[in-house]
């Protein structure tokens, strides 16, 4: 029996999340990222943005060129959190299977659901009014046999769109689509595959098999398998985070050991706000530093289960010694925290009086940061009392 | 060194001693057992040099002497022989000739000398306390003892007795399990608390099987001794400090829930088969008259479970590890348990209903789904 995956992806989610917030920007062209001045970079533009050639990824200072007149905004990510997590309670009451593959993306397997809602365009268009109702955010939806084609759909049909393709046609809607708008294609395959003569997903679908398994090995088949609009891949439930992680690039490169101090102090404050939201420990930091020169170092260590600022700002700075070994600034700070124990969480019996203070700490700095977002930092001296 | 001995004289010790030893020990002369003769009988003493077991068999010694054997080797031996005697004799060299009516085996042994000396304890001056009671209390609490070696403490039972009272303790930091009785003879003035590790109480419970009476218990500075007719164990002492058991009894449960125990097992076991795995989490939804028990696996589906029980109190929502619960419903007999809680973070206690010459104390910590 052919799958039905319908695939919603909300349109400029972030920008359109500080338009719900603050009504006074509609209309107006929007971007959230970093300081404009800065390096950063553009989390999220708004559409009217996008007209100025502006979109996600690029440099900040280049967006504030494209298009000087923008709202420039800091991203507020636990406001986004909160609507991602409004989204999926609504999906959930629709789809026995919904998947949040990321912020503002979701997958849904209606398979067998037919029979139920009828015409899935229908329910898709009811989808999308019912978001919009509940949340005033407008999405796109792509409906396939498969999560490939129908995210591939959803890109085609944005923004406030919806498109289905019907089972049997998904080889000939993604043959005439440019190679590159094949997730999982990056720089160096689309560079490859340009050599080779390769434009569109048509060209590659008409491609032998052989020869690209001789050119990329095992990726090649898969590749060619989904240059035809073939994918396996399934609507998993909530797949489990596998870790947390932020990073920043400074404005200027440093190689001042307070300035990389605080930096690492902002980046495990938020990190661990993250982790502790999930109710979840991690057994692995790793941080990561980027000289000016781009080249890029990681140092890991795994030991006992950490959730705390303070424990987890200690190794970290244990790495930062050992990853900061050249003369060299650096341009970018990373903190990663992986190995994660599972969120449910087993009560102790016999918590000593540390331990205990130490949780009602961390759940009192939470609360505070539920009301004022990430951009409060305490600073590593309120973990040490 | 020569002797003969029945099979059945020797085979259920050296059993015993297959508890004892080390599966994995690094020191050779721990694998072996040390034989020794001694007028009318031999003695097999094994240890892990912090369990230690000493056994008596009767036999016909012809020739006095001691030899150490493995233990492992041995017991597969004398498991395979025929029922009949078995004639045992030390040849050159530490080996051991094993006859028994057509099979003839040698193996090596190591000298007497190598094998490590176990403390002594005159049992004249010990404490005689009920088998049954002992194998009782074991049973109802070790499975509850900690199989993490962080915390040293709990890695063993703590064992207290105090005037006719005596009591047994276990947990790992999630739940805990307390055997208390008073038995009608003064056991001991002093308090004596001590902490016997899991392999020792393990022990203990399979030797105490053939209808014993009484079991003779003595402590030195820093082992144990149970005496239980001619075997006798010694241990090791735990060092370290036990938590405050007493502490964490929850005294303000005011939500109290009479299951049929055998409904509860039967529905609990079938939920705990689709919870997650690592967590082994369910979720109890207490309600006025009936009881629900959820269990949900992102990969695999959910279990839901509804039991009628005589219940009036306000709804609460709590999630437990499902093995916890069962664990504590393997060892009770009783046609009905009573489970106690306050909220959906402080601790859930189980006890049983019906009269019993000992108080059944079991505590849980909830999980936070």
């Amino acid at each position: 029996m052919a799958r039905i995956i319908l695939h919603l992806d909300m349109d400029a989610f972030f920008a359109n999340v500080e338009r719900v917030l603050n009504p006074s920007l509609k209309g107006k062209p929007l971007i959230v990222g970093g300081n404009p001045e800065g390096r950063g970079v553009v989390s999220s533009a708004s559409y009217e943005a996008r007209k100025y050639g502006v979109h996600a990824a690029m440099p900040m200072s280049r967006a504030k060129k494209l298009c000087p007149h923008a709202v420039f905004i800091t991203p507020r990510h636990h406001c986004y959190g909160e609507f991602s997590g409004r989204i999926y309670r609504i999906l959930k009451d629709y789809a026995p299977l919904v998947e949040r593959a990321s912020i503002d993306e979701f997958y849904l397997d209606l398979t067998g659901c037919d029979r139920l809602y009828g015409d899935m365009l229908g329910l898709a268009g009811k989808l999308k009014e019912v978001i919009l109702r509940e949340t005033g955010l407008p999405c796109t939806i792509g409906i396939a046999s498969n999560k490939l084609v129908a995210k591939i759909a959803s890109s085609q049909a944005k923004p406030d769109g919806l498109l289905r393709i019907t089972p049997g046609e998904e080889a000939l809607f993604l043959s005439r689509l440019p190679v590159k708008e094949l997730p999982g294609i990056g720089e160096s395959t689309h560079k490859k595959l340009g050599d080779m003569g390769i434009r569109t997903i048509g060209d590659l679908a008409r491609f032998p098999r052989n020869l690209l398994v001789s050119s990329f090995g095992k990726a090649g088949e898969s590749l060619w398998e989904r240059a035809r609009g073939m994918d396996r891949e399934e609507v998993r439930e909530r797949g489990r985070q596998k870790s947390f992680s932020q990073e920043t690039t400074f404005e200027k490169d440093s190689e001042d050991p307070l300035f990389l101090k605080t930096t690492i102090s902002h980046l495990v404050e938020e990190v661990g706000y993250r982790l502790r939201k999930h109710g979840i420990k991690a057994k692995t930091v790793t941080l990561k530093v980027r000289y000016s020169d781009f080249r890029t170092i990681t140092r890991s260590r795994t030991g006992g289960e950490v959730d705390g600022d303070a424990e987890i700002y200690q190794i970290a700075r244990e790495l930062l010694k050992k990853a900061h070994t050249r003369r060299v600034r650096i341009r970018l700070l990373g903190i990663c925290l992986s190995n994660l124990t599972p969120a449910v969480a087993q009560k102790q019996l016999f918590e000593d009086e540390r331990e205990r203070r130490k949780s009602s700490l961390y759940r009192s700095l939470d609360r505070i940061r539920d009301k004022f977002g990430l951009k409060l930092h305490f600073g590593s001296s309120i973990w040490h009392q | 060194m020569l002797f003969t001995i029945g099979k059945n004289q020797i085979q259920r010790e050296l059993h015993l001693i297959q508890g004892v030893i080390e599966k994995k020990n690094t020191i050779p002369i721990l694998s072996n057992l040390l034989i020794e003769t001694e007028a009318d009988h031999i003695k097999m003493v094994a240890t892990d040099l912090e369990v230690g077991l000493r056994c008596k068999s009767e036999a016909t010694v012809n020739k006095e002497g001691a030899v150490t054997i493995s233990a492992k080797k041995l017991y597969e031996i004398v498991r395979a022989l025929p029922e009949s005697d078995i004639k045992f004799e030390k040849i050159d060299n530490n080996w051991i000739s094993i006859e028994c009516e057509r099979s003839q085996f040698k193996i090596v042994g190591l000298p007497k000398e190598d094998f490590p000396s176990l403390p002594e304890f005159d049992f004249a001056e010990g404490i005689s306390i009920s088998a049954d009671l002992l194998k009782e209390m074991i049973h109802k609490t070790s499975f509850a003892i900690s199989e993490e070696d962080t915390r040293y403490a709990l890695n063993g039972a703590l064992f207290i007795i105090k005037g006719k009272q005596m009591c047994m303790v276990a947990t790992d930091a999630h739940r805990l399990a307390l055997f208390k009785t008073e038995v009608e003879k003064k056991l001991s003035d002093d308090e004596i608390r001590v902490i016997i590790p899991k392999k020792t109480v393990q022990q203990i419970k399979s030797i105490i099987d053939n209808g014993e009476k009484e079991v003779i218990f003595g402590r030195s500075e820093n082992h144990v001794f149970f005496k239980i007719e001619d075997k006798i164990l010694v241990s090791r002492i735990i060092e370290g400090q036990f938590p405050n058991y007493e502490k964490v009894i929850p005294v303000d449960s005011d939500k109290e829930v009479i299951f049929p125990a055998k409904d509860f097992t039967d529905a609990i076991k079938r939920v705990a088969l689709l919870s997650d795995e690592r967590s082994r989490a369910v979720k109890f939804y207490i309600n006025p008259g009936k009881v629900e028990i959820r269990s949900s696996n992102p990969e695999l589906g959910e279990a839901c479970e509804l039991l009628y029980v005589p219940y009036q109190g306000e709804k609460v929502n709590i999630g437990f590890n499902a093995q916890y619960i069962i664990d504590f419903l393997n060892v009770v007999e009783d046609k009905e348990i009573k489970f106690e809680m306050k909220d959906e973070t402080s601790q859930g206690l189980l006890t049983l209903t019906e009269k019993h010459p000992y108080e059944y104390t079991y505590v849980i910590m909830p999980m936070r789904i």
